[in-house]
């Protein structure tokens, strides 16, 4: 049908539009990144005690249903989702969280999936939001010059005492929270990277994986270790691929 | 060879190396739609599918979903009746939000939004919008559109190419938000094929298809309200309104004999409940001169016992644009909304507004009192309460 400026208030727009803009930040962050060939980045934020010190995890710990979508660039850049990929990927990714958080010796509680279809002001959905919005205030406040002054450069977020509908769910001391987009480049796209690098000697980009992993004490809402990722070589589809990111994605996670 | 001539040549041979290998090229038959026809597994139409289901389930547990099952029964009813065989396939969903628009997703995700429900006028009208919309899922549009943005993406790619590799990371998130955003958008000749099948479909269950071109010549009126450049640009692919009218006006025309129900009082008794909370809303849009268009013509033809509420609301779209001749013309109206039957509370407190800004203090503090005893616990009550205080010490 028409629509008559139907764009500005359309709340999927809105949301592509936050998603764009978070992923305009994260490609800020990665300029220098993307001038290199195939790097791997993370950016590790862990929070502080009242004396300064870095924090511990003391308690268990449960995986929360990660939020991952595997997509194949296509010639010109478009993203086509690929669900047999995604599938793999959300059966390998918990795998080896267990296995490295095993290791590390952590406490683990069952993996936790919300259940579906919760209404819009059911708690435990607006608790699953609001870390999905603290998750990118975090992203977007957390480049040089983009830190928020209130923090006096201080890592220092919440989701609030309303964590303790999570903490009954699942019986855990604290939540895991991950979401990974993960890209793998097309033959189009691949044959378009060539004839980039022929002609211009330069990288026009392809496939690229983007992973946000969180840990929040379920007993205060404080978000004690957060860390965002950015690879191009990632491949979450098999499970050594899944062990590898995983590896870098919880890299420094403070057990 | 010239250097324009040679960035042209590479820009062609990267666009026939892009779609000899893309899995599917924009000019791939889709396959032939069928009631309870799904997508082949690994298709492209699958992945589509795949994307649309998760944004169907966010859909489900939105605030902005309207939940009422009377209207939701309603719509669904008119929606199966013209899509027919299909109606098994189409999930239809009210979504509030005040604008004029309705979008039909490929896995049968069929969305109306409230702004187009307000300016309907009868079934005929909803059977034919739906119908439109259960045709862009039987002729699989936005697949069609998908692979075309593939390749116009393509396009863009080697356009990058050819000027500067660099940008290509750095336009990468524009490029996909611009393609998602436009992925309900089709060509005119789609928007074209779904008006045809909306409208066979609405005059195959009887409907009087003179209702297509009320809509369609209401929606131009609409437009033409338009200051700011019309329409907009990011909707300008789709045929203009006036040749979308035109082509219905020939479609009537051709048709000869056809069915005359309107189903004009099982629309408005549906619509009813409805009607104050969507009024708010086209108000609060903050676009006067459409809401002026859009409520007079409501008005005009509105049941007798929607007039007063319609009157009050004329009033509102007036003051809202506020010029001088503007608040003279909301006055009118609060005026006439109260003197019909059962007007809502607040055409009281406006009407007294309007006759205080007109230097009438004893009928405007007469139209308070009536606003307070009617208003009971309003939130706003302290406040017309010191108005009333303040006309009643300046009284003679």
């Amino acid at each position: 049908m028409t629509r008559q400026d139907a764009s500005r208030l359309d709340p999927k727009s809105l949301a592509i539009l936050a998603s764009a803009l978070a992923r305009i930040s994260i490609c800020m962050f990665l300029l220098s990144c993307a001038l290199l060939a195939a790097c791997t980045t993370t950016d590790v934020r862990t929070a502080s005690d009242a004396s300064g010190a870095p924090l511990r995890v003391q308690g268990s710990v449960v995986l929360i249903e990660p939020d991952i979508e595997l997509y194949e660039v296509m010639t010109g850049g478009m993203q086509e989702p690929r669900p047999a990929w995604t599938e793999a990927a959300r059966r390998a990714y918990p795998a080896a969280v267990r296995e490295v958080l095993a290791a590390h010796g952590a406490t683990l509680m069952p993996d936790f999936v919300p259940p579906p279809a919760l209404p819009p002001t059911d708690r435990m959905r607006q608790l699953l939001l609001l870390n999905q919005a603290v998750a990118s205030s975090i992203v977007l406040h957390s480049g040089p010059d983009a830190d928020l002054a209130t923090k006096h450069g201080r890592f220092d977020w919440t989701l609030g005492p309303g964590v303790s509908v999570l903490r009954e769910a699942t019986g855990a001391d604290y939540a895991l929270f991950t979401y990974i987009r993960d890209s793998y480049t097309g033959q189009g796209r691949a044959a378009m990277r060539v004839v980039g690098a022929l002609l211009l000697a330069g990288d026009i980009g392809g496939g690229e994986q983007v992973g946000l992993a969180s840990l929040v004490d379920l007993r205060t809402g404080q978000v004690v270790w957060f860390n965002l990722l950015h690879d191009e070589n990632g491949d979450l589809r098999n499970a050594d691929g899944a062990r590898a990111t995983v590896a870098s994605l919880l890299k420094q996670v403070p057990l | 060879m010239r250097g324009w001539q040679a960035s042209i040549l590479i820009a062609l041979l990267v666009i026939s190396v892009a779609r000899a290998s893309d899995a599917h090229a924009s000019n791939d038959p889709v396959r032939v739609a069928t009631p309870g026809g799904r997508p082949a597994a690994g298709s492209d139409e699958e992945a589509l599918w795949y994307a649309m289901s998760s944004t169907e389930r966010e859909l489900q547990s939105s605030p902005q979903l309207v939940r009422d099952p009377v209207l939701n029964a309603y719509v669904r009813g008119v929606a199966c009746k013209v899509a027919a065989d299909y109606c098994a396939d189409l999930r239809v969903y009210i979504v509030e939000q005040p604008w004029f628009n309705a979008m039909m997703a490929p896995n049968g995700m069929l969305i109306v939004w409230t702004g187009a429900l307000l300016r309907m006028r009868n079934e005929a009208e909803l059977a034919f919008v739906l119908g439109h919309e259960s045709g862009h899922y039987r002729a699989q549009h936005v697949l069609l559109k998908w692979r075309r943005s593939k390749s116009i993406s393509a396009w863009t790619s080697a356009f990058e190419v050819a000027s500067t590799g660099l940008a290509a990371s750095v336009a990468h998130p524009i490029g996909d938000l611009a393609g998602s955003a436009a992925l309900f958008s089709f060509s005119r000749e789609e928007e074209s094929e779904a008006d045809h099948l909306g409208f066979n479909a609405m005059v195959a269950r009887g409907y009087d298809p003179q209702a297509a071109v009320d809509l369609w010549a209401r929606m131009l009126r609409e437009e033409n309200t338009r200051t700011d450049g019309k329409p907009s640009r990011m909707f300008s692919s789709h045929p203009p309104t006036r040749e979308r009218l035109d082509d219905m006006r020939a479609e009537v025309t051709a048709l000869g004999t056809h069915g005359n129900d309107r189903g004009v009082a099982a629309y408005r008794a549906a619509m009813h409940p409805f009607l104050r909370h969507w009024l708010d809303a086209e108000i609060a849009r903050r676009q006067s001169a459409a809401s002026i268009q859009v409520v007079t013509e409501l008005l005009a033809d509105a049941a007798p016992e929607d007039k007063a509420l319609l009157s009050f609301y004329l009033g509102e779209a007036y003051r809202r644009r506020g010029s001088p001749s503007d608040r003279s013309e909301a006055a009118r109206w609060y005026a006439q909304a109260i003197a019909l039957p059962d007007p809502p509370v607040a055409a009281w407190r406006e009407h007294g507004m309007a006759l205080r800004d007109a230097g009438q203090r004893p009928a405007a503090a007469d139209a308070l009192r009536r606003y307070l005893e009617l208003a009971g616990d309003a939130p706003d009550r302290a406040f017309v309460e010191h108005d009333l205080a303040e006309l009643q010490e300046h009284a003679p």
